[in-house]
Order: C-alpha cells, then sequence, then structure tokens
C-alpha cells in the first residue's frame, strides 16, 4: 500500500494532467532526440558494416593489366593469401526502354546516355570476395542479358523484363535484357555517382567485343595479417608478383578491415545529428527547470502546510524528486517506442542511401541504458536545485506569500515593464491599448521563468535558421564552385581529337558562343611511404583558360610556362592532408609515374580531389600533343532547357563530322546531382530544427498554461471590474506572441554564429572546406511564421482557460 | 488517549522543565520584526507569555496586531528575531529546520483558517500524512486511528472524500483530525472558525473544549470576541504587545492604546505566601492589579490582633483609596498565605496620568473607592464591637 505521501504525488501527477503532459513531453522530447540519433547510429553502423562484411570484402585490391585464371591461381597459393577473386567491370554506355521508345520519363533525357558499369567474375556461383546476392529473376546472369543492381534500378528508370540498349567504348551497341536483381553491398545508389552497376557473364562482355580477362584482383589475407602495415607488405609482394608476369598494377586499395567505406561519410552525420540532437536534450533540460520551478511555485504553500504538519526538508525533497522521477518514467514509456521508431527511420534512410539491409532493428541495450539515465537524471538533474530551494523555505513564507500583491512580487519591480512613472510620459496605455499595455508587463513578470522559455525558442530558433543557413550555405557554395568553370557543357570524346578541330567544330553550332579544349585524366598520387591515392581527377587545361576562374587560397595559379606544376583543390586535402604547396607530388597517370610539384592550392571546385595542370605539357607528357579528349563550353542563353538543347545539337554536330561523343553533360545536371546529395543531410537537420521547434512551442505553452494558473485570481479580479472574454484572451495571446517575437529576434541573431559554425563544420566534413557561408532570410521569414503561429498556438489553450475563469472560482480558489 | 505533555521531555520535573521553565509554554521577550522593501516592521515587540498544560487560551486582536505571528511563534511556523521560546523542555528558537519539522509534528497540531487540506488527498490520508512524516504507527494502525479521528470530529463518513468535495465545517473537523494525528500535547489554531459559520463555528469551538477537557492545551487566535470568552483564558494583542488580561478585564472602558500603554507601564511583582505588600499607616505609592494567587486584606483587631477582612483575587486592585484619598492604608495587605501573589504594579504618577485620560475610569474606581472606604468603616467598628 502507498503510504499518503506517495498517493499525494501520484494523484498531483494525475489531478493535473495537461501540466504532466507538458512536463512528460518536454522530458521525452530530448530522450526521444537522443534515442532515435543513438540508435540509429547503432543500427546504421552494426547493419552497415554487418552487411559489408556478409561479402567478404576483400582486405586488397589491386588494378592491373589484364589478367586470366592462371594469375589468380598463382596469386591464391601465395604465402599470406588465404583467398583471391577476380573481377572485371567496364564502363559502358546506355539508354533505357523509354528512352528507346522516345519517351521521356523523370525527367531524362530521352537522347542521353548514362553509364553503367558492367561487372563479371570467373564464376558467379562461387565468388569468393566481394560477393554480390541474387535478389530476385534469374541468377547467375544468363549469356547476352543483365542483372541489375538494386540501387540503380530507380535511376536508370527500369524493371526486370525491360530491355536496355548498351554500347561499349568500342562502339558496338548491344540490346540487354534485364533478367534479375542483385544485392552487392559495395555499390551506393546509382544517383550519387551517376553511374549504374549492373553484372554480366564473361560471354557477354565477350559480346560486346571485350576480352574475358579480369582487371581487378581482390585479396582475402591470412588473419594473421591484422594491421595496414601487415596488409601493405603483402600488396607490395602480390605486386611484384603480378609485375614479375609482365603486367602493371594501376593502382592498391586497402580499405580498413571490417569498415564500410561509406562509414567515413556517415559517422560524421550522424555525429552532427547527434550534436543536435544534444542540443535538444539540452533545451528538454531548460523545459523542465521551467516547468519545474512553476510546479513548485504552485505546491510551495503545500509544502508549507506539509511542514507545518511535521514534514522536514528531506522528505519534501524526497517527494518532488519522486514526482520528477515518475515524471521521467513515464517520459521513457513515450519516448523509447519512438525513438526507436525513429532510429528505425533513420536508420532505412541510411540504409537505402548507402544499400545495405536492416535486418535487426531491436534498440541495443546501451541506447536503452543511455535513454533511461537521460530520461531520469536529467530531468532530476534540472530540477534538484529548484526542488531544494523550494523545500528549504520556512512555512511561514510558504504559507504567507499569497494574494494579488505578494510580497515576493512586489520585491521584484520589472525593469522592462513600463509601469508608473516610466509608462505615464508616452501614454504608452492610450497608443497600443490597456489590454496589450497589461500583456507586455505580464511577459516580464517572471524574469527566470521568461528567460528559460526565450532560451528553448531562441536555441530552436537559431537551429532552425541555422540549417536553412546551411542550405543556402551549400547553394552558394554551389554557385561558387560553378563559378569556377563558367561552364554550360562538357563532353567526353570516344578519343582524342586535335583541338583547333574540337573548337572550331564545336563553334560552329548554334548557341556555342566559347569552346575550349582539355584533357580528363585519372592519376593516383604514389604516397611517401609507397601506398597510392584512391584516384584523383585531372583536369589538364590551357593556362590561360578564358573559362576558368580559381579562388587561390594559398600559393598560384597555372603559368603558360610551367612544366610540372600543379594546382590542387581543398577537397584533395580530405584524402592527402600532408600535401602542401611547395610540396613535390609522385602521380600515376595512364600508369606512368610522373613528378610534379605542388603551387597553388584553390577552393570552391565540386567536390572532388582534383588536380589542374598545365595542358601543353601533360599532353607532350602523355604523347598526346595538341589533342584533346574533352571539350568544355559556354551556350548562350545559358538556362538548363538551352544547356540542354545545345549540347544535344553540339552532340550531334560532332557525330555528323565523325567526331564521336561518349558522354555528356550540362551543368544544370551537375548541380542537380550534387545539390540531391546535400538534400539527405538537410533533411535530417531540417528533421531536428522541426523538433526543436516543437521543444519550444511545448515550452511556451507550459510557460503560458502557468503564467495563467498563477495568475487566476488576478484575471478573476480583471472581470470582476468588467474585463469581457475578449480581452483576457487577447492579453494571453498577445504575451505568447510577443514572447514568440521576442525569440524570433534573438534566435535570428544568434542564428548568425551558429549557422556559420554549423555550415563550417559541415562544409569541412563533406568536403574539406568552409563553404561559403549566407545567412538564411528564407529561414529567418519561415521561423518568423513558425514562431508566430507555434506561440498563437501555445497559447490558444491557456487563453481559452483564462477566458473562462469566472470571479466566483477565484473566490473559491483559495 | 491524549497525553498532555511534550513528547520530547518526560514532563516538569520537581515543577520545572528542562530550561528552568515552569509552565508548558513560555515565551520570554520575544521580538518578530520583518524587512520589507517598504522598511522594517515590527510585528512583536517584545513579548512574555506564558500557558500552563490544560488552558484553553483565545488570542485576540485587531487585524494585523501580530497574534498570528504570535501563534507562528509558538508552533515554530515562523522563528523569533530575538527572545526565548520554551515549549516543555524544548526551546525552539535553537532547532533546526528539520528538528523543528519533526518536533512540530509530534507536539503541536496546527490548525489553519483556510484548513489548508492537500486537495488530492482524502480526508483519512489527509489525517495520515503527519503520522507517514513523523513515523509514527504502523501502516495499518495510521488508517485506523485516522478514521477514529474524524470519528472523533464527527466526520466519519467523509473519510475517503476528497476536501473538496466537503463542506467548509467539514474541513476544518478533518483539519482538526489532523492536528490531533501524532497526538500532540498542544494544539495552535489560527482563527479555526473564522471562515465558518456561526453554527459551525460554534460546533467547532465545542469540539475544542472538549479536548481541552481531555486535557489538551489550545491556543487560538480569533476575532470573535464572543467566543473567547468561552476560552478559560484571554490573551489580547496589540500592536505586537501582550495587554495584561486581567487590566483589559478589569477597566474594559480604557482604549486599546491606553491599555497598551498602561500595560507597558506595569511592573510585575511576585510575594511569596504571607508577605506583606502593604502595611497600614504607611504611604502608599503605588496602584496594585493582582495577576495571580491570592491577598488578603488585613486589618488590626481591637486587641491588637489581626483580622482578614477579606481576600482579593486575580483581576480585583488594591492600593487606589490611598492614592484617590490621600493619607495612610486604611488596612494591611498581604500575599495569601498558601498560594502567595503575583501583582501588576503602577507608579502614582502613572496611576494619576490614567485617571486623567480616562474620566470613566476615574469614575469607577471613585466609586469602589466609596465603597471600599465604607465597607473598611463597617469592618472596623464589627471589629470593635465584636471586641467589646
Amino acid at each position: 500500500m502507498l503510504s499518503p505521501r506517495w498517493r499525494k504525488v501520484v494523484r498531483d501527477l494525475w489531478g493535473n494532467k495537461l501540466r504532466t503532459i507538458l512536463v512528460v513531453l518536454s522530458i521525452a522530447v530530448g530522450v526521444f532526440a537522443v534515442g532515435m540519433i543513438a540508435g540509429a547510429q547503432e543500427t546504421t553502423m552494426t547493419a552497415m558494416n554487418g552487411s559489408w562484411n556478409s561479402t567478404v570484402p576483400a582486405n586488397i585490391t589491386l588494378y592491373t593489366d589484364l589478367f586470366d585464371e592462371d594469375l589468380l591461381w598463382t596469386v591464391r597459393h601465395m604465402p599470406g593469401v588465404a583467398d583471391a577473386g577476380g573481377k572485371r567491370t567496364v564502363a559502358v554506355r546506355f539508354k533505357n526502354p523509354a528512352q528507346l521508345a522516345g519517351l521521356t520519363t523523370g525527367g531524362v533525357d530521352p537522347a542521353k546516355w548514362r553509364n553503367l558499369g558492367l561487372t563479371t567474375y570467373p564464376d558467379f556461383e562461387a565468388i569468393p570476395v566481394g560477393k554480390v546476392f541474387p535478389q530476385s529473376g534469374a541468377w547467375p546472369p544468363p549469356d547476352r542479358q543483365v542483372l541489375i543492381e538494386r540501387a540503380s534500378l530507380e535511376w536508370m528508370g527500369v524493371k526486370v523484363g525491360d530491355t536496355i540498349l548498351a554500347e561499349a567504348s568500342n562502339g558496338r551497341q548491344r540490346e540487354l535484357r534485364i533478367a534479375g536483381v542483385v544485392h552487392d553491398p559495395g555499390q551506393m545508389q546509382a544517383s550519387w555517382n551517376g553511374q549504374a552497376a549492373g553484372y554480366v557473364s564473361a560471354e557477354t562482355l565477350k559480346w560486346f567485343g571485350v576480352p574475358q580477362d579480369f582487371d581487378q584482383l581482390e585479396i582475402i589475407a591470412r588473419p594473421e595479417y591484422t594491421d595496414q602495415k601487415a596488409l601493405a607488405r603483402l600488396s607490395q609482394e602480390i605486386r611484384n608478383k603480378i609485375e614479375n608476369s609482365g603486367r602493371t598494377v594501376y593502382y592498391t586499395f586497402i580499405p580498413k578491415p571490417g569498415k564500410h567505406p561509406a562509414g567515413e561519410s556517415v559517422e560524421p552525420i550522424l555525429l552532427v545529428l547527434g550534436v543536435l540532437g544534444s542540443l535538444s536534450l539540452a533545451l528538454s533540460a531548460l523545459l523542465v527547470v521551467n516547468t519545474m520551478q512553476a510546479l513548485l511555485t504552485q505546491q510551495v504553500r503545500q509544502m508549507g502546510i506539509m511542514k507545518a504538519i511535521g514534514a522536514r526538508n528531506g522528505q519534501i525533497t524526497g517527494i518532488y524528486c519522486g514526482m520528477v522521477v515518475a515524471f521521467g518514467l513515464l517520459a521513457l514509456i513515450i519516448a523509447i517506442p519512438l525513438g526507436a521508431l525513429g532510429a528505425r527511420g533513420l536508420a532505412q534512410i541510411m540504409a537505402n542511401l548507402i544499400n545495405f539491409d536492416v535486418s535487426d532493428f531491436r534498440v541495443p541495450p546501451s541506447v536503452l541504458a543511455l535513454e533511461a539515465a537521460i530520461g531520469l537524471a536529467v530531468p532530476l538533474l534540472a530540477s534538484l536545485y529548484p526542488i531544494i530551494s523550494a523545500a528549504r523555505i520556512t512555512p511561514h513564507e510558504a504559507m504567507s506569500d499569497f494574494g494579488l500583491s505578494s510580497a515576493r512580487a512586489a520585491r521584484r519591480p520589472s525593469r522592462f515593464a513600463p509601469t508608473g512613472r516610466v509608462a505615464a510620459p508616452f501614454q504608452l496605455g492610450r497608443v497600443i491599448g490597456r489590454p496589450t499595455l497589461l500583456s507586455l508587463r505580464n511577459t516580464f513578470r517572471r524574469k527566470g521563468r521568461l528567460a528559460l522559455t526565450l532560451a528553448t525558442l531562441i536555441l530552436g530558433g537559431a537551429i532552425f535558421i541555422g540549417v536553412f543557413s546551411v542550405r543556402d550555405s551549400v547553394l552558394a557554395t554551389l554557385d561558387a564552385m560553378f563559378n569556377y568553370v563558367d561552364y554550360d557543357a562538357v563532353m567526353v570524346f570516344r578519343r582524342a581529337y586535335r583541338i583547333d578541330q574540337i573548337e572550331r567544330e564545336a563553334r560552329r553550332v548554334p548557341g556555342v558562343v566559347a569552346a575550349e579544349g582539355w584533357r580528363f585524366d585519372n592519376a593516383r598520387r604514389m604516397r611517401p611511404d609507397d601506398t597510392e591515392s584512391d584516384p584523383l581527377f585531372v583536369r589538364a587545361l590551357p593556362a590561360r583558360s578564358a573559362l576558368v576562374r580559381p579562388r587561390l587560397v594559398e600559393g598560384r595559379w597555372l603559368l603558360p610556362d610551367d612544366e610540372n606544376a600543379v594546382v590542387i583543390n581543398t577537397m584533395l586535402l580530405k584524402n592527402e592532408p600532408d600535401l602542401k604547396v611547395g610540396d613535390p607530388l609522385k602521380l600515376k597517370i595512364a600508369g606512368k609515374e610522373t613528378d610534379w610539384r605542388v603551387v597553388g592550392l584553390v577552393a570552391d571546385t565540386p567536390p572532388l580531389p582534383m588536380l589542374h595542370v598545365n595542358y601543353a605539357y601533360t599532353a607532350r607528357l602523355m604523347g598526346e600533343v595538341d589533342r584533346a579528349g574533352v571539350v568544355i563550353v559556354v551556350t548562350e542563353p545559358r538556362d538548363a532547357a538551352s544547356q540542354t538543347q545545345i549540347s544535344k545539337a553540339l552532340e550531334a554536330h560532332f557525330k555528323s563530322v565523325g567526331m564521336e561523343t561518349n558522354y555528356r553533360q550540362t551543368s544544370a545536371e551537375e548541380r542537380a546531382q550534387i545539390v540531391a546529395r546535400f538534400d539527405v543531410l538537410i533533411i535530417f537537420l531540417l528533421i531536428m530544427a522541426v523538433l526543436l521547434a516543437v521543444v519550444g512551442a511545448i515550452g511556451l505553452a507550459g510557460t503560458m498554461s502557468l503564467n495563467v494558473l498563477e495568475r487566476t485570481r488576478e484575471i478573476g479580479v480583471m472581470r470582476a471590474i468588467g474585463a469581457s472574454d475578449g480581452s483576457v484572451f487577447q492579453i494571453v495571446v498577445v504575451e505568447g506572441v510577443l514572447i514568440g517575437l521576442i525569440s524570433w529576434a534573438s534566435g535570428a541573431l544568434l542564428a548568425f554564429p551558429f549557422g556559420k559554425l554549423l555550415s563550417d563544420a559541415i562544409g569541412n566534413i563533406t568536403m574539406k572546406t568552409a563553404m561559403s557561408y549566407t545567412y538564411s532570410t528564407t529561414g529567418l521569414r519561415l521561423w518568423l511564421a513558425t514562431a508566430t503561429i507555434l506561440a498563437i498556438l501555445a497559447s490558444l489553450l491557456p487563453a481559452r482557460n483564462a477566458s473562462r475563469v469566472s470571479v466566483r472560482d477565484v473566490l473559491a480558489y483559495e | 488517549m491524549f497525553g498532555n505533555q511534550p513528547r520530547n521531555g518526560k514532563g516538569p520535573r520537581n515543577g520545572h522543565y528542562q530550561h528552568g521553565n515552569d509552565h508548558l509554554i513560555e515565551l520570554h521577550n520575544v521580538v518578530k520584526t520583518y524587512k520589507s522593501a517598504a522598511g522594517a516592521f515590527t510585528a512583536l515587540k517584545g513579548i512574555d507569555l506564558e500557558v500552563d498544560s490544560g488552558e484553553f487560551v483565545a488570542v485576540i486582536g485587531k487585524s494585523g496586531s501580530g497574534k498570528s505571528t504570535l501563534i507562528n511563534m509558538i508552533t515554530g511556523i515562523d522563528r523569533p528575531t530575538s527572545g526565548e521560546i520554551l515549549i516543555g523542555d524544548t526551546a525552539i528558537q535553537n532547532l533546526k529546520e528539520g528538528k523543528l519539522a519533526e518536533w512540530r509534528g509530534r507536539n503541536v497540531g496546527v490548525i489553519f483558517q483556510f484548513f489548508q487540506l492537500l486537495p488530492t488527498l482524502t480526508a483519512a490520508e489527509n489525517i495520515m500524512l503527519p503520522m507517514d512524516f513523523c513515523h509514527m504507527y504502523t501502516m495499518r494502525e495510521r488508517r485506523e486511528r485516522a478514521l477514529h479521528l474524524l470519528e472523533l470530529v464527527g466526520v466519519a463518513e467523509q473519510a475517503d472524500k476528497l476536501p473538496s468535495t466537503l463542506s467548509g465545517g467539514q474541513q476544518q473537523r478533518v483539519a482538526i483530525a489532523r492536528a490531533l494525528a501524532n497526538d500532540p500535547p498542544i494544539l495552535a489554531a489560527d482563527e479555526p472558525t473564522g471562515n465558518l459559520d456561526s453554527k459551525t463555528a460554534d460546533s467547532v469551538f465545542g469540539l475544542f473544549e472538549t479536548l481541552v477537557h481531555q486535557g489538551k492545551t489550545i491556543l487560538m487566535v480569533t476575532h470573535d470576541r464572543d467566543l473567547a470568552r468561552r476560552a478559560t483564558r484571554t490573551v489580547v494583542i496589540s500592536d505586537g504587545e501582550v495587554i495584561e488580561e486581567y487590566l483589559a478585564k478589569t477597566f474594559p472602558m480604557l482604549t486599546e492604546t491606553q491599555l497598551k500603554e498602561v500595560t507597558r507601564n506595569l511592573a510585575t511583582e511576585k510575594h511569596a505566601p504571607g508577605a506583606v505588600i502593604l502595611r497600614q499607616g504607611m504611604t502608599p505609592d503605588k496602584f496594585y492589579l493582582i495577576t495571580k494567587g491570592r491577598v488578603e486584606v488585613v486589618l488590626p483587631g481591637a486587641d491588637g490582633d489581626e483580622i482578614v477582612a477579606t481576600t482579593m483575587i486575580a483581576g480585583q486592585y488594591f492600593g487606589e483609596v490611598e492614592l484617590r484619598r490621600g493619607g495612610h492604608n486604611i488596612a494591611t495587605i498581604r500575599a495569601d498565605a498558601v498560594s502567595g501573589v503575583e501583582v501588576a504594579a503602577l507608579e502614582r504618577d502613572e496611576f494619576e496620568r490614567l485617571l486623567a485620560a480616562s474620566a470613566a475610569t476615574r469614575d469607577a474606581i471613585d466609586q469602589v473607592v466609596a465603597a471600599r472606604l465604607a465597607e473598611n468603616q463597617a469592618a472596623r467598628s464589627q471589629g470593635r464591637n465584636h471586641h467589646a
């Protein structure tokens, strides 16, 4: 049987349901945010790495000249090698059935070729390394048919049974029927890199005129090769073995064992979300302080009575701490399942983006423990001081503070409230009306509570506007990126043509106002420790190019006389952080090792690791003097539709003069592709911002309810002297809106540094450089509307309650 | 079932409590000053008060006179700025807040004007709460005791109702039952009938009388002089000062200001049994008001022996005849041989100032003087005749 004091706790919780709901929601929001993000983090990382490891990922991947199964057999039997697999991926381009039928689907240009990587294995039934899993349809891929990776289907706009037209780099076109769907956890969404993944038999590749051999060697090391150094040694031995057979090894890749390669991108995003989750928690703690303070104010008299009948400070503290624990438990009941649901949703979004399956959505015990600790400890810590302070007041103080002009209220005249002498000269009441003047004064009456409510709303607003600023900054950064090369379309030829021919033919097409022939090469950095970097993109361009407007961070841009000078971009520093201006740089381009020197660092380029070199020197180095494989054009007009239309005309023209193109892209398309990547992050951030706005609204609703409750007697007196329902309603709503507006204005100021911090953090995570920071006026306006609407909504119920107060109620209030 | 000694002591030993106090409640020079933005306000100005076990004391005074503050001092709800409050064996001004709360829970039952029942607890639970806080009785006993107390105060059928469903009178009865929860020897009630209609107030008062009859000591603040008259003793408080009880009773025609002033000038004198206060033939210089015990009025017999002409009790006065008429004492006044006496003495100048300020009092005293002179004359001739 519960003792009377605990029965009091239970009945107090039940008796004031609105207050209980507000406190419980305040706590629940924080626990939910943390639970959702921590849960998503755990679930995502576990499932992502689990899915990755289920493929038996290679410890070492070597990209080489073509090799056959004999070499594979030899490598498999090398000491230190547990298993090895061969693989070949051939880049082709394709059009989907709707395109073939001349229909425009999903915004895809019917005439446009898109990229498809066709992969084959020696034996699909026994892939030892980097496994792919059949999902539906045929398995293994039947000859002259293709299986599509599941994360490519949507982007390709195809389904099983459709037929696509594919064209190899040798110009051979083949119709491929889509025979089934596979899951390759190593492949991300096709939309992210603009290339679909397909799986075909060696026979099918042969049908395209591509040799049946392999060019990727995937190695599983023996268990004793645990660290990167040992693996590097092993890879060197394998490399020697391959090179001894007369083949070149172009690139060696040693990933972090057991970790999905996308982990590096996912973790920082989850980290940023985690920070926002913690902020929600902090705000929810502020709310709890606010509500508990108000609750304790209401309970002060009861504390006095309890003390008068024998309760000690410790017992009073115990009762109210018990109440807080009860609030926490109720919040956990709501927050844990919702957090699990949120975590599930977030993990599912991640799973869709990164292409893994989440099978186990159970909340990990560590997350449950974290939620329980937060749900109980945070409110307890937040309210301990108000509880102890309240429990300490003497029964006399507790029971004497009543009446319209309590001693406490009289002791604290507001500096902000325009009262008496301050208001009189301005006759403020006449200007804005007495009820509004009263709202103005009421707003500043409980300054501590106002401060906490404002803190919640201001922080919520700052994050809200800040998130919009991140989005605007992304767009501004993209503007800067696209300003860096002032182009409208880029076209890649199937082979190099003479530059003067390329530029002349391009200018013949109506709408093309400028054209330059460039070289695009892939390179890898040969690091001083003998390891190789991921692929880097080399842009060989005329030093005096009219189209490039680099934003130099350090050093200088290319000069016409430069030979081995290279200008790197900030994104390259993400992978090669040790590089500095002035450093020597060894690059492997098309299997050839060459020496360079870094002369400059540029920012605001597309988010790819990029090297800029002098065209003339590079062409000479590659033995293709005056020839280029890429044309960069400027069109007039420059809108997206014109870009597409002119680039199509350009492609047709090149074809008509016998110059075969492989690939074309407009700047609008490239931009859309990049924006899509950031949108995912922005959506996550917006979810958090909305959550924070909700926290703020709960806080405001709580404050307004408590204000109304505390002023019941005062409202009754106002009614006794003739205040109408409307006046009372107005006084409360105007006060709420006033708080909303103050929070908006202050939040707008705080949003500036906060948005900068967030955008810098995200810029550094995604492109290793701070973004061009743009304060979002859209966010500012949107938050003004949101804050006002939330303030009105939050005040409606308290205002309704206030307008229902009768004089009789007030007389009975004591 | 109700003990009448504080629980933390064993009652007075050899007539004294632990701190040397003779009375259950003793206040010595208690001052309470409140500080506010408007300045300091002294609510109690050096109160001395003694209450014995089993007394039913009504504290009366105007609004703001300090009567509630006085009760709050005695219950420990508020603390004195200076002075000493001894309740049984406990000097409560020395207790820390936690100890004080526990002491209060066990020793003083507090009853408020607005009942102050916790709104979310039923009547029975409200009564069980002090037992819970002070760890008194077992869980089962608490409920049984709560029901018993409710029965005692006549609202047993309301045991499981919330306060909001009860009438004012029922709520106050529950509040009284709550005050009795831990069987404290003292009940302190601040305007307990102030919020009740006269019929209900009367019945609540009747309940207090029963409790006093059963041995409880009750201090009750009230502004209802009719009810106050039913208490065994009245303490009048005005502007933070206690007015001499018998002075107010004896000279009802004095204004409160005059009473306060006179009280301030009264000097308490204690005289041992048989001690002479005024001797016949001497020139008196004080007016005496008996506040406790008795005096004997002694006249000389014809053969030189002494005749006790009369005795006077608390509320009566002497010395006025000589002060008004002039000349020497017409009789010897001495403390009662058994009880001794306590008197409040007023110097001649102050006495004369009082009579100059209050014509009604002067007339009343002059009537008494005339009557006493006549009585004295009669007694003397009776003595002579008797002797003859």
